[in-house]
């Protein structure tokens, strides 16, 4: 009886010990010695992507695969994750001190803000200037912030327009050459109001849209993104005509009755999803979403347009390139120097053509060769990308500024708020996070000294 | 005295292991709440910033819409009680296929939030399925703006919840009926009693403590089980308008990145769940006694 007392007590004791292990983790070193080169080594990618651009898995194991061709002590693993769990695995993995050597965040700010957090490694430490020179400059001053690169693009989702060239051409309208001037658009879309189709297809539901207009048409009063980071700090107003400009815009719009009545009660997903009915002219949408637009509607019904803006300043008509998916090297990731030698493989010519006939995604890189793209629309949007990129509105300011446009944005939609009230609306809540934001404040005014010079 | 405290040391070492467990389980993500709550998790090396988080939650308007919308939801609770308590009493009756509308009521209760949420989230569109009857039936004045209007929204949510969730007080109301004694309702009868005095005389009391239970049953889901629904069918909006505390805490926590502010309000959930907690037990107890 004494002896099973003993043992029942022992097994408590150690019942009683072992998560405490857990609640007091041990002081183990948040990163480990570079892994050595000739010791066999797994680089492992976390990733989303697979959603918007498919195939890119089978893409990234095949490249993975020829990887390890020339470097045969190398394997590299990779795991598609969900899109809601993209931070919270990255965070939970960063803090068990066991993150893959490569992760992908957001670009711009929902992914500087872990640079800021001290949670990643800049890629300039390992790519020259050569190197990142491969990147879109559109795209590369997202991630580009006090003085350095802190990823690289997987892919990029171009962001522009999609037009239903029978719409048009029933509306009295030309539509291998659309407008670019904002008032000749206006017309344009009062054209096919008239003809008896819908301009322009919008869901406000879950919010997004109200990012979407400026981020497709705010850019355009501006000379460089340095400018939103200032009305982001404080130093310009979100009242100013150069941030407001949309707002104005969009009300013209919405008071002429030229998007679908119930805008504020279907999703974003929903609203582009009319365009494939057939009888909408004019739609907003990322490459991908074109693509899938040219195949279910056929390369002869759908065009591509820049979205026009009352805007003119010097990015008046280039198109916004933001990364559909960023990796980046964990701060505690232990092979980051074949993390980055890996990226750059991935952004030689062969794998960057491999990923667009695959995925028909565009790669991160501007070695892509254009023989290989099929579609006349992609190689329009092609040759924007090299020649006029420029960077994504909201990728240039926090989440906090997102979510306000989400909902004055449906204000705004149902008509409950006119333009000037909602872009003072917007104003109030810049005001509300600079001051309950310090530090991130002035993470954005070294963006500001230390912009991005493509 | 010495055996008896010496008996219930005993006691609780056997069951120490689970209680371990238990306690791990609610205990350790409680503290990590409280610990975060005073940090800033996206700077580096998550500094200590005081109150910080708790001034940002408490003077942000979207954080009292969200509580205010979920003591709104709290509206339904009476509602829940008032059909659950009449459908349950009609069934009682035993009418013909009584089994059959049992099920029926039931059914919306045992099918998945998110397949409730995306019918209705269809149902209730512009040019949805509701709208597009009334307009074809001719009463176009009553096709409105269901889901983008920030005055309809809400309580066309509420709708949904009332639809969803009244058929488990039914179920729960019926089986606490099926025990009660015949005898109450025969001398009822005998004295002269009719349906509704049956019902307000003998049934509810009868049903008082189920009843409690069944009201605090109805405020916990109010405050921390509505998240399925606003997610899928309003996403929080139009313009934040369905915000409740659960969906708050989602978007401070999972898209604004700030999870400090997140365990600020995630406390405050479960401060007002535990007050809950205890009036409740408190009017269990009183029930109890007048009642079993």
């Amino acid at each position: 009886m004494k002896r099973n007392r003993i043992v029942f007590f022992g097994v408590v004791f150690v019942l009683l010990v072992f998560p405490l292990t857990f609640v007091f983790p041990g002081s183990g070193k948040k990163g480990e010695a570079e892994g050595k080169a000739a010791a066999p080594i797994t680089l492992r990618i976390w990733f989303w992507g697979e959603d918007e651009a498919p195939g890119l898995k089978a893409w990234l194991d095949e490249t993975g695969s020829m990887y390890t061709e020339k470097h045969p002590n190398i394997t590299v693993e990779s795991e598609i994750l969900e899109i809601d769990a993209i931070y919270p695995r990255f965070l939970a993995a960063v803090a068990a001190g066991d993150p893959p050597d490569l992760h992908m965040l957001w670009g711009g700010v929902l992914g500087l803000e872990q640079c800021w957090a001290g949670n990643v490694t800049p890629i300039s430490d390992y790519w020259t200037e050569e190197d990142l020179s491969k990147i879109y400059s559109g795209t590369r001053g997202e991630c580009y912030w006090n003085g350095e690169q802190w990823a690289v693009p997987l892919y990029i989702d171009p962001w522009l327009a999609a037009i239903n060239k029978d719409v048009w051409r029933k509306s009295g309208l030309d539509p291998d050459n659309p407008p670019t001037e904002w008032d000749d658009f206006v017309r344009a879309l009062e054209k096919i109001k008239a003809a008896g189709f819908l301009p322009w297809a919008v869901g406000m539901k879950d919010g997004y849209y109200g990012a979407w207009f400026p981020s497709l048409m705010q850019y355009q009063y501006w000379d460089s993104f340095t400018e939103l980071h200032k009305a982001v700090v404080g130093e310009q107003k979100l009242t100013d005509p150069n941030h407001s400009g949309w707002w104005y815009a969009i009300q013209e719009l919405r008071d002429k009755g030229l998007f679908n009545s119930d805008a504020t009660s279907i999703t974003l997903s929903e609203g582009n999803d009319k365009f494939l009915v057939g009888n909408v002219g004019f739609v907003l949408g990322v490459q991908p979403l074109i693509a899938y637009y040219l195949k279910e509607m056929g390369t002869d019904k759908v065009g591509v347009m820049i979205a026009p803006s009352p805007g003119n300043g010097k990015l008046k008509g280039y198109l916004p390139v933001p990364a559909g998916a960023e990796l980046y090297i964990p701060i505690n990731a232990k092979y980051k120097k074949e993390a980055a030698d890996f990226l750059k493989f991935m952004y030689t010519r062969e794998r960057q053509n491999a990923l667009h006939v695959q995925t028909g995604a565009f790669g991160g890189s501007n070695t892509l060769d254009p023989d290989v793209i099929e579609y006349p629309q992609n190689k329009q949007i092609f040759e924007w990308m090299i020649e006029k990129p420029t960077g994504t509105y909201n990728f240039n300011y926090p989440g906090a500024f997102e979510e306000a446009l989400y909902s004055i944005g449906q204000l705004f939609m149902a008509d409950e708020v006119d333009a000037k009230e909602a872009a003072q609306m917007y104003e109030e809540e810049a005001a509300k996070w600079r001051k309950d934001n310090p530090e991130q404040v002035k993470n954005f005014k070294i963006w500001i000294d230390k912009p991005f010079q493509p | 005295m010495k055996n008896r405290i010496k008996e219930n040391i005993e006691g609780y070492l056997y069951i120490l292991p689970a209680l371990m467990v238990v306690i791990f389980i609610y205990a350790f993500p409680i503290i990590k709440n409280i610990q975060y709550s005073f940090l800033d998790l996206s700077q580096q090396g998550a500094p200590f910033v005081g109150f910080r988080n708790y001034r940002v939650a408490f003077t942000d308007k979207t954080f009292f819409i969200s509580i205010k919308n979920n003591f709104t939801l709290f509206l339904l609770i009476p509602l829940l009680v008032i059909f659950s308590l009449l459908f349950s009493a009609l069934l009682y009756e035993r009418l013909r296929g009584w089994k059959f509308y049992r099920t029926v009521i039931f059914l919306p209760y045992v099918l998945s939030i998110t397949v409730v949420g995306i019918f209705f989230s269809f149902f209730f569109q512009g040019n949805g399925v509701l709208n597009m009857v009334l307009r074809k039936i001719g009463l176009e004045f009553l096709a409105l703006n269901w889901l983008g209007s920030t005055k309809l929204a809400l309580p066309t949510v509420m709708i949904v919840i009332l639809w969803k969730e009244f058929g488990y007080g039914v179920v729960l109301f019926l089986a606490r009926l099926m025990t009660v004694q015949e005898v109450l309702y025969d001398a009822a009868e005998i004295d002269g009693a009719g349906w509704f005095q049956k019902l307000w005389y003998i049934t509810i009391p009868q049903l008082a403590t189920v009843i409690e239970f069944y009201i605090f049953l109805a405020l916990i889901t109010m405050l921390s089980w509505v998240f399925n629904y606003i997610y899928v069918i309003t996403f929080g909006g139009p313009a934040q308008r369905t915000y409740v505390s659960e969906f708050y805490i989602y978007i401070q926590a999972f898209r604004q990145n700030s999870i400090g502010v997140s365990a600020v309000v995630a406390l405050f959930l479960f401060f007002i769940t535990g007050l809950l907690a205890i009036f409740s037990y408190r009017i269990r107890r009183r029930l109890y006694a007048e009642y079993e």
